[in-house]
């Protein structure tokens, strides 16, 4: 009986061994312009092929994966070139085309816009510093702007730069521009009016640069002589600015009306991670605008682009404070599946005189929530004091500590963190701090 | 006579004009050698020509490079307050919070630099003199010192807490780029204008400051010096440097936070007595590498070349950062040789030992008598001072209590040292917080319900985030969070 075993056994062995053995199936790995696991700014090209053994390049098929949707198939290639230019985590599958070989090899990369900005300077802000030809006439200064944008010329596969004509104006006449409309080639542009010198404090200021932001742009004067001299003065010029991640140009002038009168052209960009339609925010809203007293009340904290932004730069852990008013009781919070592909854990801490709340929540590795997903990060639940009365008004805000010095008081450390899979500190995340306010009203 | 006493004058004026850099130095450090000898300061003064000469070739005066060299810029009075009152909020984590509330439209950089930075708990060190002599390194003709103080400082950090060797950086062993670091300086005119609220990067050599650059450690990393090398910064006196090609893509190492230790007069505020504030700072240097430091530069400075460095002068000349690499004795002065690496020759800080050091420090007037030294390393290339460093004394424990602190002194300002966390670190966390033998979201509920407890048992079991502080607070219910996710990932 033990003979028999010892001749069976090693026909099993030799069976087994032989059929998974590495030699009798082909080897293949990936090789790429960039490392597996690499992060890269977006309109990267992606070299990827699959090799043999001996090195050899083999004919693949590629799926490219980006965040977990397949967006392209690349038939029966050698070298396959990706043009990464959109943001998120890509997964590209090649399979070789040998019959023998059932399997497919992954590669993974992301693409963010972290990686773009990091070999930039500047960001939100942009001082518009004027040439000295300009300034040294020491008159008034003329200025126009222009915005740039790309698109497909129909029926090719061609894009064209396009430079639209904007122009400031002021529709209630309180001396700040306050819109853009944007004119037609045939139309006059026309121009905003930038005075050269000020009086105000006993001192007399001379423009220097213009200060530009997504809402608003400043003009900034110096003191060039009497009681402020040396100092800084600026004025805000218009209540509206310019998109974040977008070319812009100026033209100033000193006289619009003669061609050969100094003039500079400059152009300018707002930069940051995100556009200004896809900020990752933080915001809160009420259900109801007026409640009764002993009423129900929801805030919800809503976070727009905040997942997709988060899943990016891989943030496991996110900590945000709210301060509520003392006529508001917080009966309980409700979180809801916030992040794709990750298990939530969720917990929150308040102070024992009611009046703020700590929320934490976690990001981990495990089974998903069955619900979908949202951008609800989470919702209060508050009950109005009986003693709130008719005109009152409660407010509900999201702590952003300034100073540091003597107002609230918190559980916890008060101002948002973020913080990512090894535990270090993520920024980009925009904060709303305007508060909620909920107005108490009486029976009909 | 009158004649004469003209001509000489002449004479001298016209050497002044005339004189290059190095007959200007010459001139200088030879007032200043009387200075200290009237004054009995234990330091001696030189031209440092070696380290003059190399700034010939810019065609500045004596005045320029100095200007140049002290690039650190100090924050605002209302960040610095504020970074006071953050402190005291984490100082006395466990009883009552307080803070204004500010509403903005948007969390700035400047919150998120704050929630990067935590303090200390300080150990009983028994060292009475400790130091690593890490190599020194050259910002030429810059105003880069912030962006070598805190390389440097990263560097002996992610020996020590990374590579775990407690020798520290002494063989150059990693070698980050300052020029990445001072490309991601930040627009100084964008933070003044903006209430110095938003934060955004400026690619600038001259003017920074560590608080910044350290959290940029955390955010951005640091790269291979290769990748962005120093050595083609040092044929121009430009500003603006671009980055070489290989450090697009180049790959970085981040820290994860910063440790900062106030400056004295705030660690005054914050309750620490002197000796806490000490070990503090030698606990830093012990456990987590050498420290960026600042201070202001007294305009005798430049000219010292060896022994215990105190001001002759009341006269500064602008900020600078450095490098706090450890800390000696006063009986130890004669034994501990600093410039041994660049000459064999050389020897100790003092010939003879001493006990105790009093000095007149012409800045406020006043006779201090202190028994504990620092030694610092410069960045002005290994020509400059004691091999490159140089050592002041600490602040006296008198000084201390009076928060009578000088601009020269390094307590002057706050130290940062980065830390790297890494599941090594916590390798007797346990997550199961709640005792019940599974490690799941009850657990991180618990965590939750004990911050701010002072209770030392859920101290004991929930204080888990590196390096410990003795509190219960997000930073431990963040390391929960990182900590349950390496597990599973395994």
């Amino acid at each position: 009986m033990v003979k028999k075993w010892f001749v069976i056994v090693p026909i099993i062995l030799l069976l087994l061994f032989g059929c998974i053995h590495p030699k009798l199936k082909p080897y293949y790995y990936i090789s790429a312009n960039i490392g597996e696991g690499s992060a890269v700014p977006p309109k990267t090209l992606v070299v990827i092929s699959l090799k043999d053994e001996a090195g050899n390049i083999v004919e693949s098929q590629l799926e490219l994966y980006r965040d977990g949707e397949l967006v392209e198939t690349f038939e029966n290639g050698t070298e396959h070139k990706i043009l990464a230019d959109e943001e998120g985590k890509y997964t590209v599958k090649l399979t070789p085309l040998n019959k023998t070989d059932s399997g497919s090899y992954e590669f993974n990369f992301k693409v963010t816009n972290l990686e773009r900005e990091i070999y930039q300077s500047g960001g939100t802000h942009y001082l518009d510093v004027i040439p000295q030809n300009i300034v040294s006439q020491a008159v008034d200064i003329f200025i126009r702007f222009y915005k740039y944008s790309s698109e497909e010329l129909e029926g090719t596969n061609e894009t064209i730069d396009k430079r639209i004509r904007l122009k400031l104006v002021d529709t209630d006449g309180d001396g700040v521009y306050d819109k853009w409309e944007e004119v037609e080639t045939s139309a006059e542009q026309g121009w905003a009016y930038i005075p050269y010198e000020l009086e105000f404090y006993d001192t007399t200021w001379e423009i220097y640069e213009l200060w530009y932001s997504e809402n608003s742009i400043y003009l900034v004067y110096q003191g060039v002589s009497g009681m402020l001299k040396g100092w800084i003065l600026w004025s805000e010029f218009a209540s509206v600015g310019f998109d974040l991640n977008v070319p812009y140009a100026r033209y100033i002038t000193v006289n619009p009306n003669d061609y050969n009168a100094p003039y500079d052209y400059g152009m300018f960009q707002l930069r940051e991670r995100y556009d200004s339609d896809n900020k990752p925010e933080f915001k809160l809203a009420a259900n109801e605008t007026t409640v009764k007293p002993s009423s129900e009340v929801l805030v919800r904290i809503e976070a727009p682009n905040v997942p997709r932004f988060a899943d990016l730069y891989d943030v496991r852990f996110m900590q945000l404070t709210v301060t509520y008013d003392e006529k508001l009781k917080l009966k309980d919070i409700i979180f809801g599946n916030f992040m794709k592909d990750l298990k939530d854990f969720y917990a929150y801490k308040s102070t024992e005189n009611g009046t703020s709340v700590v929320l934490y929540r976690g990001f981990v590795v495990g089974e998903d929530e069955t619900e979908e997903a949202t951008t609800n990060f989470a919702t209060l639940i508050f009950e109005v004091s009986e003693d709130a009365t008719v005109g009152d008004t409660l407010s509900v805000e999201l702590v952003y500590e300034g100073w540091w010095d003597s107002y609230g008081s918190y559980p916890d450390l008060p101002n948002p963190v973020f913080k990512d899979k090894e535990n270090a500190n993520v920024d980009g995340f925009i904060v709303d701090h305007e508060p909620v306010v909920i107005e108490v009203g009486g029976d009909e | 006579m009158r004649v004469k006493i003209t001509l000489a004058i002449l004479i001298a004026l016209s050497m002044m004009l005339f004189a290059g850099l190095i007959d200007e130095v010459h001139m200088k450090s030879h007032q200043i050698k009387s200075h200290i000898e009237k004054l009995g300061l234990l330091w001696e003064a030189d031209a440092n020509e070696g380290f003059f000469e190399k700034f010939e070739k810019f065609d500045v005066t004596l005045s320029e490079v100095m200007e140049k060299l002290c690039g650190y810029r100090d924050l605002p009075e209302e960040v610095k307050n504020r970074i006071a009152n953050y402190l005291k909020n984490l100082k006395n984590f466990g009883q009552r919070f307080n803070g204004k509330i500010q509403p903005l439209e948007m969390v700035t950089t400047d919150d998120m630099i704050m929630s990067s930075f935590i303090l200390l708990e300080p150990e009983d060190i028994i060292e009475k003199t400790f130091y690593r002599l890490e190599p020194i390194k050259d910002q030429c003709l810059h105003g880069s010192c912030w962006a070598f103080s805190t390389t440097a400082m990263f560097e002996s950090a992610y020996v020590i807490q990374v590579l775990e060797d407690p020798e520290g950086n002494v063989d150059n062993s990693v070698d980050f780029s300052e020029r990445w670091v001072a490309f991601h300086n930040i627009d100084w005119d964008i933070y003044r204008l903006t209430y110095y609220e938003t934060i955004q990067d400026k690619n600038s050599l001259e003017g920074g400051n560590s608080y910044f650059a350290s959290y940029n450690a955390i955010r951005y990393g640091m790269i291979d010096e290769e990748c962005a090398p120093y050595s083609d910064v040092y044929i121009t006196a430009e500003e603006v440097i671009p980055l070489p090609p290989q450090a697009y893509g180049a790959p970085r190492v981040r820290s994860n936070k910063t440790i900062m230790i106030p400056d004295a007069e705030t660690a005054k505020d914050l309750g620490y007595s002197y000796s806490e504030y000490i070990n503090m700072i030698k606990t830093a240097i012990k456990e987590f590498g050498s420290l960026s430091v600042a201070f202001d530069v007294p305009s005798d400075f430049l000219y010292y070349s060896k022994g215990i460095y105190t001001p002759s002068t009341d006269k500064f000349e602008g900020g600078h950062a450095v490098t706090l690499v450890g800390w000696v004795d006063a009986k130890d002065l004669d034994d501990v040789i600093l410039a041994s690496k660049v000459n064999p020759d050389a020897t100790p800080i003092l010939d003879e030992e001493i006990s105790e050091y009093e000095f007149y420090d012409p800045t406020r007037d006043g006779t201090y008598t202190a028994t504990l030294f620092w030694i610092i390393k410069n960045s002005w290339g290994y020509e400059w001072g004691d091999g490159g460093y140089y050592v002041v004394p600490a602040i006296t424990e008198d000084a201390y209590d009076n928060k009578d602190v000088s601009e020269w002194m390094i307590e002057y300002y706050p130290m940062y040292v980065s830390v790297f966390d890494s599941e090594e670190k916590h390798e007797n966390v346990n997550l199961d917080i709640n005792g019940d033998g599974k490690v799941d979201m009850k657990d991180f509920e618990t965590l939750v319900s004990k911050v701010g407890s002072t209770d030392p048992e859920d101290i004991a079991i929930c204080d888990i985030s590196y390096p410990k502080d003795g509190k219960i607070n997000s930073d431990d219910v963040s390391t929960w969070i990182y900590l349950y996710n390496k597990a599973k990932e395994k």
